[in-house]
């Protein structure tokens, strides 16, 4: 039976045909380590859009909020966690171990030394184990290093977290042992009574106390009960603190967690794209009608070029389509011309002025006014008052603020780009005025009645750019704006668009 | 399906060839990183590296040995990286010991146990023992491989030996107490 056997054969023996079976988990990470695009392409936009969608929303409540409070502001709950560690018993070591999982990088909440333990490796026995202690109390700086790894947890580098936790504390059985460990551990608790077999000895120094340490791995068995106690244990040790200041260092407990996402984010592409943009602006009609009066149904219209600014940001779901979203202001405008003026001094009523011009609300001072078409009026037979006046003007100016929803398309990607956009508008109403022009002069009339506050266009448009740098590009986009549900109540075919030319940088990240 | 057509096809990062190559030789590769690491967790990211690497370095596989050795190659430099990278083959001043021969009894001893020893050897005694016990490496080669001397490498094997030795008999002893 006992054979004599060089060490080395017998090893050799042994693990001839050892084999193991790694978790499943393995396979899984390296699976995705090599088809990681295939998956961003599927899954990640989804989020990225859901996360999009969120923070407009939050972004719009809090705003919305603001606003509708005024100044009622909700105190802010404040969560304080773990200050009072040592006396508040395991809820409060969950609390610590639920932080560290949210890589909340160094956790930073104490006891008296302003530092946490999250987890303590160690646990005071009473019993023959202290027996063990007692050989090196003569020493007290009995130093201990006490590896423990989860088998579970720390399979994929990237996401595990290792946190390093130097405790020190006394034993409750009074005598003084000063230990350090330093514990190598994902933030998992119920991990932890896996990890007694990995303990092992720091290097050839700690041979000495190898004896000691093997009793206290059993020691290390860390149980959640365990805690509990063990919680006491600090407890106590934080009263002989205040006695002995000598021994301040004894509790003392640093804990820090790698954050975990920086080589993800360094392979995330530049999706993310930021467009300030500002664009002359030309309004008009497509058919032949009048917003303010279907007696201009036929009197010439003419557009006004305006400016549109804003900004955008856009998402590339992929090489090809990109979607977009911003908030633009943009002002409108066009003059209906061949309109004239008289002040309707005669008229006792407002009756026949309101047929006149019944889309237009006017100003108190100008309700004495009165417009009429200079097509009506046959310039021969009119009276010479009439004709005196034949050179107004009507100016219809609104503004909006444009919230685009668009598509892009991109065609040509290289240093020069082509793209197709598509999409459309929501606009809502922000100004909303009516002026008269005679004789050169500009003033205020009113304002039109039939304008919808909310309305919508459909855009199309084509997108150039020209790469400046990797992350910045300069932007044109000519769009033509079809508006739709933008007036009611119009006389004729009033079928109203606008059309930009949308200038910018865009800037990537 | 051939090993020959399931290299063919991870060359195309086919998921199912890879899937069936991880089947046919994790239990091998994973017992070789649990040999070469200091836990079972740091196993696991090993292999994990390994296979990544292996995966995408596959099309230079060029079929002249055979793939598990060339897949072996991979894993155990794996496993020497990491200890590179972190710079513990840099310690110098090692006292040359002799290479004493060692004998033990032979006994029911488990292969756990013995894996646990090896693992709990300091890191480098650990990947020279390794190399040299059990994956059949010449000093020359672990010399090169870990960039320290062939004095070096003895000397540290035999410490390995010592250390191997010592807790193997302690835990017999222990053992042997028990059982009274």
């Amino acid at each position: 039976m006992n054979d004599k056997k060089h060490i080395d054969r017998l090893f050799q023996e042994k693990f001839k045909n050892f084999e193991a079976t790694p978790d499943d988990a393995v396979w899984e990470n390296i699976h995705n380590a090599l088809h990681k695009d295939k998956r961003k392409r599927r899954v990640v936009p989804l989020w990225w859009l859901a996360a999009g969608v969120a923070a407009v929303l939050v972004l719009l409540l809090t705003v919305g909020d603001s606003f509708n409070r005024g100044d009622e502001f909700n105190i802010p709950e404040t969560q304080t966690v773990g200050t009072e560690n040592a006396r508040s018993s395991k809820s409060t070591n969950n609390i610590a171990v639920d932080q560290n999982k949210k890589d909340s990088g160094d956790i930073d909440s104490s006891t008296s030394n302003g530092l946490v333990n999250t987890e303590q490796p160690e646990i005071t026995e009473d019993g023959p184990k202290n027996d063990v202690n007692k050989k090196s109390d003569n020493d007290k700086t009995a130093t201990q290093l006490v590896q423990l790894n989860s088998r579970n947890n720390k399979v994929n580098p990237s996401d595990a977290q290792n946190t390093i936790i130097n405790s020190e504390k006394k034993k409750a059985s009074g005598s003084i042992i000063k230990k350090e460990a330093v514990a190598k551990n994902t933030p998992n608790l119920p991990e932890l009574d896996r990890n007694q077999k990995t303990t092992e000895p720091d290097s050839v120094g700690n041979k000495t106390i190898l004896e000691i340490e093997k009793d206290q791995t059993q020691i290390a068995k860390v149980t959640d009960q365990n805690i509990s106690k063990e919680t006491e244990t600090l407890k106590e040790n934080k009263d002989i603190l205040a006695l002995d200041k000598e021994e301040e260092s004894i509790e003392e407990a640093i804990a820090k967690a790698n954050s975990t996402n920086e080589k993800e984010k360094e392979e995330q592409p530049n999706r993310w794209n930021i467009t300030p943009n500002v664009a002359p602006v030309y309004f008009n009609s497509l058919g032949k009608g009048s917003t303010i009066s279907n007696q201009f149904v036929n009197n010439s219209k003419s557009g006004e070029v305006n400016m549109s600014y804003g900004i955008n940001g856009s998402y590339a779901i992929n090489e090809k389509i990109k979607i977009r979203a911003g908030v633009n202001k943009v002002a409108l405008g066009y003059s209906t011309d061949g309109v004239m003026a008289f002040n309707d001094i005669n008229s006792a009523s407002g009756n026949t002025r309101n047929k006149d011009l019944q889309n237009i609300n006017f100003t108190s001072q100008r309700k004495a006014d009165a417009y009429m078409s200079t097509s009506n009026i046959n310039s021969e037979s009119a009276p010479q008052f009439m004709v005196s006046n034949v050179n107004g003007a009507l100016e219809q100016q609104f503004g909006y603020i444009e919230v685009p929803l668009e598509v892009e398309y991109s065609i040509i990607d290289s240093k020069f780009g082509m793209n197709v956009i598509g999409g459309f508008s929501t606009l809502f109403l922000n100004n909303n005025e009516v002026y008269t022009v005679l004789n050169n002069e500009r003033s205020l009339l009113g304002e039109a009645n039939n304008i919808n506050s909310t309305s919508y266009s459909a855009n199309f448009g084509l997108g150039f750019n020209y790469n400046i740098s990797h992350t910045l590009k300069l932007n044109l986009e000519p769009m033509f704006k079809y508006q739709l549900n933008t007036f009611t109540n119009t006389a004729g075919d009033f079928r109203p668009y606008f059309i930009g030319v949308y200038t910018g940088f865009r800037f990537k990240f | 399906m051939s090993l020959e057509q399931l290299i063919i096809n991870c060359k195309k990062n086919d998921a199912k060839a890879q899937s069936q190559i991880y089947k046919l030789f994790s239990g091998k590769l994973f017992s070789l990183c649990l040999k070469y690491s200091k836990n079972y967790a740091e196993a696991q990211d090993n292999l994990q590296d390994s296979f990544v690497t292996i995966f995408k370095k596959i099309d230079q596989f060029s079929h002249k040995g055979s793939l598990e050795g060339w897949m072996k190659r991979i894993t155990i430099n794996t496993a020497l990286q990491r200890y590179r990278s972190v710079g513990v083959f840099n310690i110098v001043n090692e006292d040359q010991i002799e290479d004493v021969a060692i004998e033990i009894d032979e006994d029911e001893i488990s292969l756990d146990f013995l894996l646990g020893i090896i693992q709990e050897l300091p890191d480098r005694y650990r990947l020279v023992f390794n190399l040299y016990v059990l994956d059949d490496y010449s000093h020359q080669e672990i010399a090169d491989m870990l960039d320290i001397s062939t004095g070096t490498s003895k000397s540290n094997l035999s410490r390995a030996r010592l250390i191997l030795k010592e807790k193997i008999e302690q835990y017999k002893m222990q053992d042997h107490l028990q059982s009274l």
